[in-house]
């Protein structure tokens, strides 16, 4: 085969349509060698143009943009989540007089430097009394927010505030449910097709 | 979904579909989103339905010529009514007169048949590029036997003769 003639022949009946893909693959190889006959040479960009357009691939960031993209309301969620939570957190330590700030600092540090971080108490370098009589007023294994609910004299604007912030929670949390199913599959998926990427010299190779 | 069969025929074949769909689009931005979401359609395809399909790759072919055509048109739409870009076609890296200057044929080539009527240029790199059967093709673009024969014919002869006219204005030019 490969004789001038024999492509020649090919040649015709490939314009026709009459060729099989094999002897197609032929042709390609033939005009692609660098070993084509002159009088031949005039048709070898078309099965040039065809061997390098069997080699153009795509490039791999769209789905590394994608899972990007896909994944960003995460990140805004999560954002969220612990903005609240640092607010919601600042507004519950900032309560000079809150017993449970008092008790938590009570049992988590020596008194001398439970009463430096308090204001309002008188004498930094005793043992308070007005520490120790609050603390010995509430049990110790109450929490927090139980001691809220059973003072009389809250702020209703605290309270409300509190509710506010339990709502927004509450919405943020429902919206990381309702993602969750969908991007529970989406990160299978990408997964699966990163691991792919990976092991790609392999299948290939 | 079935995983091993995403992974083992759909997969492998992501190169063909963007290069089919790189061919109908014209632009390689376009062409890697559609590839992107035929995969995640296909991965998402309930498991009755893809026990059905008989030829993962025309199928996949089928879906990425149907998304391609409709971004195609949503793009020609865009620039007719913005009537940005006109005679200038997207995706391509080098322009013919630097191609003529450098004798790069083939990619003289490719822009020959990638300025051919919709119908030739597909069934002809379906077949040239991706060394389809007749009958795959039938498939791909829904079209008859005699149709994907007629258009295969009348491409390659339409490439033959302007590359034949393009080798005679170099060689007279030079």
């Amino acid at each position: 085969m490969n004789k001038v003639s024999d492509i020649q022949a090919l040649l015709d009946r490939y314009w026709e349509g009459e060729t099989s893909v094999e002897e197609e693959r032929l042709l390609k190889s033939y005009f692609n060698s660098g070993n084509v006959d002159e009088h031949l040479l005039r048709i070898a960009p078309l099965f040039q143009a065809l061997q390098r357009e069997q080699s153009v691939q795509m490039t791999t960031s769209k789905v590394v943009e994608i899972r990007a993209h896909r994944f960003s309301w995460h990140g805004w969620a999560a954002a969220a989540s612990v903005a609240l939570l640092i607010t919601a957190g600042f507004w519950w330590w900032s309560k000079p007089q809150h017993p449970a700030v008092e008790q938590i600092a009570q049992t988590n540090a020596p008194p001398q430097e439970a009463v430096t971080v308090l204001p309002n108490v008188a004498e930094p370098v005793q043992e308070s009394p007005a520490v120790a009589g609050i603390v010995q007023e509430k049990p110790l294994h109450k929490k927090g927010k139980q001691v809220i609910r059973s003072k009389p004299a809250v702020d209703p604007e605290a309270e409300k505030a509190m509710e506010e912030i339990k709502a927004a929670l509450a919405l943020v949390s429902s919206k990381i449910k309702k993602g969750k199913h969908e991007a529970a599959k989406g990160a299978l998926y990408l997964e699966e097709v990163d691991k792919l990427f990976k092991i790609k010299p392999e299948t290939e190779g | 979904m079935n995983w091993t069969i995403f992974q083992e025929q759909i997969f492998p074949i992501r190169d063909k579909l963007y290069r089919f769909a790189l061919r109908i689009t014209g632009n390689t931005h376009e062409a890697e989103d559609v590839v992107q979401e035929v995969l995640e359609k296909i991965w998402k395809t309930p498991e009755a339905q893809s026990e059905q399909v008989l030829n993962w790759e025309a199928w996949c072919m089928t879906l990425t010529r149907n998304r391609s055509l409709d971004k195609a048109r949503a793009q020609t739409q865009r620039r007719t009514t913005t009537l940005d870009g006109l005679g200038e076609r997207p995706g391509v890296s080098t322009n013919p007169a630097q191609a003529v200057e450098t004798r790069d044929l083939a990619e003289i080539v490719r822009r020959m048949m990638q300025e051919l009527p919709e119908k030739q240029r597909l069934v002809m790199h379906l077949r040239d590029i991706e060394e389809l059967s007749y009958e795959e093709i039938t498939e791909v673009l829904n079209i008859s036997l005699e149709q994907v024969k007629v258009n295969l014919h009348r491409a390659r002869k339409a490439i033959r003769e302007q590359l034949n006219a393009t080798v005679n204005h170099l060689t007279e030019i030079s």
